[in-house]
């Protein structure tokens, strides 16, 4: 059996990172990782010994996030206002798009943030997607598909404006 | 403009997320906060104990984990901090006079993977936020951006051009802090630590926190 010391130090790190893109601030995603890690503990006896018990604590961490009651109600990022940029010189178009889908994500229902990070961030197939979230891949598709077009109307009137 | 199809959207998530990713890398010195395994062990500590005294204690349904002490959230985007350390080395710059007449050139040095020469690792500048504050400092200075502060820059050749490290930002909720070094005229450095206040729509030094000059 794979003890959970090593397991946390091989992937502590690659968790942290999916919990930032998920929740969209360290602090949330550190308060995950440890509601994860910390659940983990109590279930090592049964996770320790799957094939791969650093994909079951991924799964894990996207279900924490998805049913982080607390996180809604108390802790989400304030979303924060477009920022106003002086108007006398190009910030960089690339740049300020990144910016404005960062702050976009944080807008969408969790469900579609999640699916968005584990197909363009853990660059999972949609299939494993469903595995994960226990839905069906239709489901998974549809999710990206209104997700990808929130996104596509904001930017859009975003750079209207 | 058109709006982008489904393939520019997933490559612009792509680069989004990855211009993120430095968010789990380095965070803010003053709301750094514990690392995760100890914490685990220290949990684990605590459900021993806890498990010893509610023994034979039936319970119904497992209460959510605590919730730990609320902390600030930064949501600085790159752009911000690009804004940032351009007005902390624009002050920087016009608190010290070049040898003669305007600054020719300023190097920014990028330690964000070197960290020698007695500084700290600074933050990562990415392309992007260097085209920005190029742009922003041009009346200033020309800026050019290396990895290294190795070859030495030409300072001691020609007194006009300046070399500049900047720290990583420290988070202080609702300003940060940054410190820049700036060596000049070969032999001549100063540093200083601003105090940065995000004011209307964009970053102001609003105080000095310390600053000191050298000469050897």
């Amino acid at each position: 059996m794979t003890s959970l010391d090593d397991v946390v130090r091989s992937t502590e790190h690659r968790l942290l990172r999916l919990a930032l893109m998920l929740s969209g601030s360290r602090h949330n995603a550190e308060d995950l990782v440890q509601s994860v890690l910390a659940r983990a503990h109590r279930q090592w006896e049964r996770i320790g010994g799957l094939e791969h018990p650093e994909a079951y604590l991924r799964t894990m961490v996207v279900n924490e996030y998805l049913g982080w009651r607390r996180l809604l109600k108390n802790r989400e990022v304030p979303l924060a206002e477009p920022i106003e940029r002086p108007a006398d010189f190009d910030l960089g178009a690339r740049q300020a798009q990144r910016d404005a889908t960062w702050r976009l994500l944080t807008r969408l229902p969790r469900k579609q943030r999640a699916v968005l990070v584990l197909r363009y961030y853990e660059d999972l197939a949609d299939s494993d997607i469903a595995e994960i979230l226990g839905v069906s891949p239709a489901t998974v598709r549809s999710n990206a598909a209104r997700a990808l077009a929130t996104l596509r109307d904001h930017l859009s009137a975003e750079e209207a404006n | 403009m058109p709006k982008l199809t489904d393939d520019e959207l997933g490559d612009l998530l792509r680069d989004t997320f990855a211009d993120h990713e430095h968010l789990a890398d380095h965070p803010p010195e003053a709301t750094k906060r514990h690392r995760i395994a100890p914490v685990l062990l220290a949990a684990a500590a605590v459900l021993a104990v806890l498990a010893g005294a509610l023994y034979g204690v039936s319970r119904v349904g497992a209460a959510d984990p605590a919730p730990p002490a609320a902390t600030p959230t930064p949501t600085r985007t790159a752009s911000d901090d690009a804004l940032i350390w351009t007005a902390s080395i624009e002050t920087l710059l016009r608190s010290v006079k070049p040898g003669s007449g305007a600054w020719r050139s300023v190097i920014v040095v990028d330690q964000s993977d070197d960290g020698t020469n007695h500084f700290p690792k600074g933050p990562p500048i990415s392309a992007d936020q260097q085209e920005m504050m190029t742009y922003l400092m041009r009346r200033i200075a020309p800026l050019q951006f290396r990895e290294k502060l190795s070859p030495a820059p030409p300072t001691c050749q020609d007194n006009r051009v300046g070399v500049v490290l900047i720290s990583e930002m420290v988070d202080k909720g609702d300003h940060v802090e940054v410190r820049v070094n700036l060596f000049h005229d070969c032999n001549h450095g100063s540093n200083a630590t601003y105090r940065v206040e995000h004011r209307g729509p964009s970053w102001v030094v609003t105080a000095t926190v310390s600053s000191t000059s050298a000469s050897w």
